[in-house]
């Protein structure tokens, strides 16, 4: 449950990052500047160009997913249940040489 | 928990996150293409807004673009403005009731446009006014004259002026005067150089122009479209070359995506069947599409290339403008899966900023902004100009 905390917070904080970046860059024009990009595109029309659609990118395409990764395994595989191990691993223990 | 129930449970979970990873997206930006497939008047008018915001800003001059060439510069601060002007033209012709208060604003376009500012781009590679060379029977210029007919042309199907309407009849003569003269039938964009695409404007705009004056078309539209097929569009794609040979007409440049899309959006106003044929075209040999966003490749599939000024960044082969100016297209053909395609990318990518009424695309700009703004409202069907009753104004 605590993971799944921690993952909403940084989907919540990259929407609100997202947002803010939104807003100042709408007002700067420096992202509109990547449409004739070459040597002379300023470094820093650049770098915030590229954090604002890594910002968008990871904030659609990452985080859902990610998100449903931690949603349904907590669902599939409850963080109490002891028979969460994997079975390859159970299989390990029970065949230690010490345990055995 | 059994081996096989293990990895059951493990498959879910990975078939559950990569279904949302891969809908999620998909569906934000959905949710504003599907007002601008569904034609949104509240959607149309708030881009509108952040449209005229940029237009009427003291601020709109060459320093607001960086392309690192002073024509390319020059040439964005005309073609903020008229595609401002066109996408403000088309609104209302939408939704007539938003006539009062967008006809100053298309009328402001123009003012700008006929400023020596804006148009000396043109002048200093002409060496020559374009107005001075038209009034003395010259040719040339359709990279700035143009343009400027078509939204002249446009803006006549709203309302009438007599000092824009006398300007639009006498670069309409012109340029039919030039085209008919010229034995490629295309008119030089600069000295030496054609560019099809360009011509395509010049060409809407006469045919533009005879419908907002409830006249049949020219004659000679038939046979230069058909010139234009025989010549000018590449024969086993159907796309429109992007430059050619100023004497022989021999193409100079591949068959490009830009140049075609645009082109057919320019010619819809006054040559339908031309343009149709292209859009066919852009979406039969230059659609791409992965998990429900869609893209317009810049060159054929069969040929390779890099990005240019016309064409904006190419990413993967699709080109950022192909993509852009094929919306239209998409519109056209009434084709919504394409469209919602298109515009799924186009929101994704152009990340639109909604704030008191006012849209603005964050990495749009003056330009990119204007210019989305006329590929989304640009008609569906042949334009049909308001109504002579409709109360005069401008």
């Amino acid at each position: 449950m605590r993971s799944l905390i921690r993952w909403l917070a940084v989907l919540v904080a990259l929407v609100a990052i997202h947002e803010l970046l939104s807003e100042w860059l709408v007002r700067e024009n420096l992202v509109s500047r990547l449409l004739s990009p070459g040597a002379h595109t300023p470094w820093l029309s650049l770098v915030v160009s590229s954090a604002f659609f890594a910002v968008r990118f990871a904030t659609l395409f990452v985080l859902p997913g990610a998100m449903a990764w931690k949603i349904s395994h907590a669902l599939f595989f409850r963080e109490s249940d002891p028979r969460i191990e994997p079975p390859d691993a159970s299989r390990a223990r029970s065949t230690h040489p010490e345990r055995a | 928990m059994s081996r096989r129930e293990y990895w059951i449970r493990k498959a879910l979970c990975l078939g559950l996150s990569l279904s949302i990873g891969f809908v999620t997206p998909t569906m934000v930006c959905h949710r504003d293409a599907s007002r601008w497939v569904a034609d949104d008047a509240d959607t149309q008018v708030s881009l509108a807004n952040g449209v005229t915001a940029w237009v009427q800003s003291s601020e709109l001059n060459t320093r607001s673009f960086s392309t690192s060439a002073q024509l390319f510069d020059d040439e964005w601060v005309f073609g903020t403005y008229f595609m401002a002007g066109m996408g403000l033209s088309q609104l209302v012709l939408a939704h007539p009731s938003e006539r009062e208060a967008r006809l100053p604003v298309i009328d402001h376009c123009i003012e700008q446009l006929l400023t020596e500012r804006v148009r000396a781009f043109d002048t200093r590679l002409w060496r020559q006014d374009a107005f001075q060379a038209l009034e003395h029977g010259g040719s040339g210029h359709v990279a700035y004259a143009g343009y400027l007919n078509l939204l002249l042309s446009l803006r006549r199907s709203i309302a009438p002026n007599p000092k824009l309407d006398l300007l639009n009849d006498k670069l309409s003569a012109s340029f039919e005067k030039a085209i008919l003269a010229s034995p490629t039938r295309l008119i030089e964009t600069y000295p030496g150089q054609v560019f099809p695409v360009d011509n395509m404007s010049a060409v809407g705009s006469i045919g533009l122009r005879a419908i907002a004056l409830g006249q049949p078309a020219p004659s000679w539209l038939g046979s230069w479209a058909q010139t234009m097929r025989e010549r000018f569009v590449d024969p086993s794609t159907g796309l429109l070359y992007q430059r050619v040979d100023v004497a022989t007409g021999a193409p100079l440049d591949a068959p490009r995506g830009s140049g075609t899309a645009f082109g057919a959006y320019m010619l819809s106003f006054g040559e339908s069947a031309l343009s149709h044929e292209l859009d066919v075209a852009v979406k039969r040999e230059l659609d791409a599409q992965w998990l429900g966003f869609g893209g317009v490749r810049e060159y054929p599939r069969s040929m390779s290339g890099f990005g240019d000024i016309d064409s904006g960044p190419v990413v993967f082969g699709v080109g950022v403008s192909a993509t852009g100016f094929s919306i239209p297209s998409a519109r056209r053909l009434r084709d919504g899966d394409w469209q919602a395609r298109l515009l799924r990318t186009s929101m994704l990518f152009g990340a639109p900023h909604h704030r008191d009424h006012e849209t603005r695309f964050v990495s749009g700009g003056p330009l990119g902004d204007a210019l989305m703004f006329a590929m989304l409202t640009a008609p569906a069907s042949p334009i049909v100009p308001l109504r002579r009753s409709y109360p005069e104004g401008g």
